[in-house]
């Protein structure tokens, strides 16, 4: 390999710079699912896994429970989205424990 | 980890469920398997059965051993339970009541106005283990009297 080139085919098909976890509470008032205070710099896929009783509900900013797509209780989502988009989360009711991971 | 496109786990809640052929009222696979043990769990056992080979007039102790009256040869209730249903059958006409104890104390009632059978339904009386069922003539008289306790047991999951 050349000099100043930092390719690796062997890993093209993974992400491998950077990787975080977090737990967060979504409310009935959306919330962005993301494990820091920002969204992980060059996220190439964000998890979301429903650790609570109640269904949430992702999508884009605005989602509502009659918008969203469910997640229910202990189902795991897994979208190929970068830092430019945010996904937000929302229950119906109650509140729901929620295990978020990103990966760069 | 892969980028790939998304994946979502499987989950029952989230599995249709077709209901159109079956009888179920459940959409989702959750609810139907959950509708299924609430089906299953209200079946009863084949009925316990007393009675007397004779003319029972009031006072009567019905036999679940042919000889052995109620009242001193009880049935012995094994398991936590339910009494969901009786009924009763005469070889004639008749007119009495049947009551059923639990330890003495009067669970339920049937009765037979001028005909051979009745039953109630839609009972969930309770009962559990080493509860003493005793069946007694406490009004009339009935002609060779079957009664039938239908006794589910209750689900301990």
């Amino acid at each position: 390999m050349g000099s100043g080139i930092g390719y690796d085919p062997e890993l093209s098909d993974v992400t491998n710079e950077a990787y975080i976890s977090n737990a967060i509470t979504v409310t009935t008032t959306q919330s962005e699912a993301k494990a820091g205070a920002n969204r992980l710099i060059g996220r190439e896929v964000l998890t979301i896994h429903n650790n609570g009783n109640a269904t949430i509900y992702y999508g884009p900013t605005g989602v509502t429970a009659i918008t969203g797509t469910p997640l229910y209780k202990d189902q795991f989502v897994s979208l190929p989205v970068g830092d430019k988009i945010g996904v937000f989360l929302i229950t119906l009711s109650g509140t729901a424990n929620v295990r978020i991971q990103e990966f760069a | 980890m892969s980028k790939g496109p998304i994946y979502k786990s499987p989950v029952a809640r989230g599995v249709p469920f077709d209901n159109s052929t079956n009888g179920f009222t459940a959409t989702e696979t959750q609810a139907a398997i959950e509708e299924a043990k609430l089906v299953a769990s209200n079946a009863s056992r084949g009925p316990t059965v007393c009675g007397f080979d004779g003319n029972a007039s009031n006072g009567r102790w019905l036999e679940f051993y042919s000889n052995n009256p109620s009242n001193n040869n009880p049935f012995i209730v094994s398991e936590p339970s339910e009494l969901v249903a009786l009924s009763v059958s005469a070889s004639a006409n008749a007119t009495g009541t049947v009551t059923v104890f639990k330890n003495g104390i009067s669970l339920t009632t049937i009765s037979l106005s001028a005909a051979r059978k009745n039953r109630i339904k839609g009972l969930a009386l309770s009962l559990t283990d080493l509860d003493e069922i005793s069946v007694q003539i406490t009004s009339g008289s009935i002609s060779r009297p079957n009664v039938y306790l239908f006794i589910r047991t209750l689900p301990s999951f």
